[in-house]
């Protein structure tokens, strides 16, 4: 006879053991992840900063730092704090100076609201007035979603744009470089031939 | 031993010969770029290659190497500074070629590119053909001293600042095998370390053959006022009044 007390002993035993299933295959497949030191899905190897790049001459060290750089999960938080982060790393410092005097206005703004609002309502406060009739909330409103829509539409507008713009300077360059060792493999040596002496003998029949 | 001779310095030419070798090639890389990208008309793609290809005019510069290779590849910058909408290196880059590098003008459409380049920076297409003609007539003089003394003379006339810098460098990089150059250069690069502007500089460099010390300043007190505030603002100790009286001194 199993009694009560058994079954509930094994439903409260599978309970731990599923749990500590689940808990192994998260830990599992996070693995890697863990050992990355870093927030991305993709692995980076440690010796990756000791191997050598083939450098095309020509190529200019700003040309190099771009087509270097990537943009990664992380960056996404670092875009948070710094506006215009990611158009600083595509080297777009107009854009990227735009963006951060746009989002220094957001945060005033918002920063001026909260101030003058707290102001306005301690003031009503001591003198036991209700709110109605003495601060348009309509004005704060209006100032509070604009400030905040500054603030995320350069945040976006620095993530998605500034993704273009690293991808598109990628591009020129490796086309530019990619482009050159072809012609050079197609047009080096043809040129090379028509300076260098020949002497042949011919028979025809 | 006269053997041993014989093979050192054949080595030596041949090497030499190797270096020619891969210089054309990199002329002939970068003009069959050129030709490439302009046709596609993606000014970006054609902006982004200028430095490269101001550093293959360089080496053409440097090494003083006479093909006909650098005729095209200098009609192709010219197209792309076109394409840019950079009259003043549109310009430049044929008169570089006309006047470097005479031997391999590229006659009717050289001219052609240059008068476009000269009508967008607002110069009558009669003064573009006198500049284009005075180029192509060459220098009085033999040398490539002398021919780089006449671009300046004419590069002056296109008034573009782009084209002073780009001056300034090619002087700066024919000094590293050539450091005593002439005085009408020493000039040159005076008046634009002490950033006189094109108009000033040009009536200074005029007076090239001047006979009494007001003479110099074309009997301009204004001028010579403006010079001397210039040395005083931006001289150094290269660049001084007393180096400013030598250089520009009554011939």
């Amino acid at each position: 006879m199993i009694n009560n007390n058994t079954i509930m002993a094994f439903t409260f035993n599978t309970k731990i053991l599923l749990k500590a299933v689940f808990s192994l295959l998260f830990l599992f497949i996070l693995g890697g992840e863990l050992f990355s030191q870093d927030i991305d899905i993709y692995k980076k190897g440690k010796d990756d900063n000791l191997k050598s790049p083939n450098i095309p001459s020509g190529m200019s060290y700003s040309e190099f730092q771009i087509l270097s750089r990537n943009l990664r999960l992380k960056d996404m938080l670092y875009a948070m704090v710094v506006p215009g982060y990611v158009h600083f790393k595509a080297d777009d410092k107009v854009s990227g100076y735009t963006l951060l005097g746009l989002r220094t206005a957001g945060y005033i703004g918002l920063g001026a609201i909260y101030y003058s609002y707290n102001k306005h309502y301690d003031a009503n406060y001591d003198f036991g007035e209700t709110h109605n009739g003495t601060i348009d909330v309509n004005n704060y409103d209006i100032a509070f979603v604009t400030s905040l829509t500054v603030i995320f539409a350069t945040y976006f507008y620095d993530w998605i744009h500034g993704d273009y713009v690293l991808k598109k300077k990628q591009n020129q360059i490796r086309y530019k470089y990619g482009l050159k060792v072809e012609l050079q493999n197609t047009y080096g040596q043809i040129n090379t031939v028509d300076i260098v002496p020949i002497a042949s003998i011919a028979l025809s029949f | 031993m006269r053997v041993v001779k014989y093979i050192i310095v054949g080595f030596i030419l041949l090497s030499f010969r190797g270096n020619l070798i891969a210089q054309k090639n990199n002329v002939f890389i970068e003009y069959k770029y050129l030709e490439l990208t302009n046709s596609q008309n993606n000014i970006d793609v054609i902006r982004n290659n200028y430095r490269n290809a101001e550093l293959v005019s360089d080496s053409i510069i440097i090494n003083q190497d006479e093909n006909y290779i650098n005729a095209h590849f200098y009609y192709e910058l010219a197209n792309a500074y076109n394409l840019g909408e950079e009259y003043g290196m549109q310009a430049f880059s044929i008169l570089r070629q006309l006047i470097l590098f005479p031997n391999d003008s590229l006659k009717n459409g050289g001219i052609q590119s240059f008068v476009n380049a000269c009508i967008g920076l607002g110069i009558e297409k009669v003064i573009a053909v006198e500049i284009y003609k005075k180029g192509a007539k060459g220098p009085n003089t033999k040398g490539f001293t002398s021919r780089l003394e006449l671009l300046i003379e004419q590069s002056m006339e296109l008034y573009n600042e782009d084209v002073e810098n780009e001056i300034a460098f090619c002087i700066f990089q024919y000094e590293k095998n050539n450091p005593i150059s002439s005085l009408k250069i020493k000039q040159w690069k005076y008046l634009k370390a002490i950033k006189l502007d094109i108009n000033n500089k040009k009536e200074l460099m005029n007076n090239y053959y001047s006979t009494t010390s007001k003479e110099v300043f074309n009997n301009n007190p204004k001028l010579e006022k403006r010079v001397l505030r210039k040395i005083d603002k931006y001289g150094n100790e290269n660049y001084n009044l007393a180096y400013f009286n030598k250089l520009f001194a009554a011939k």
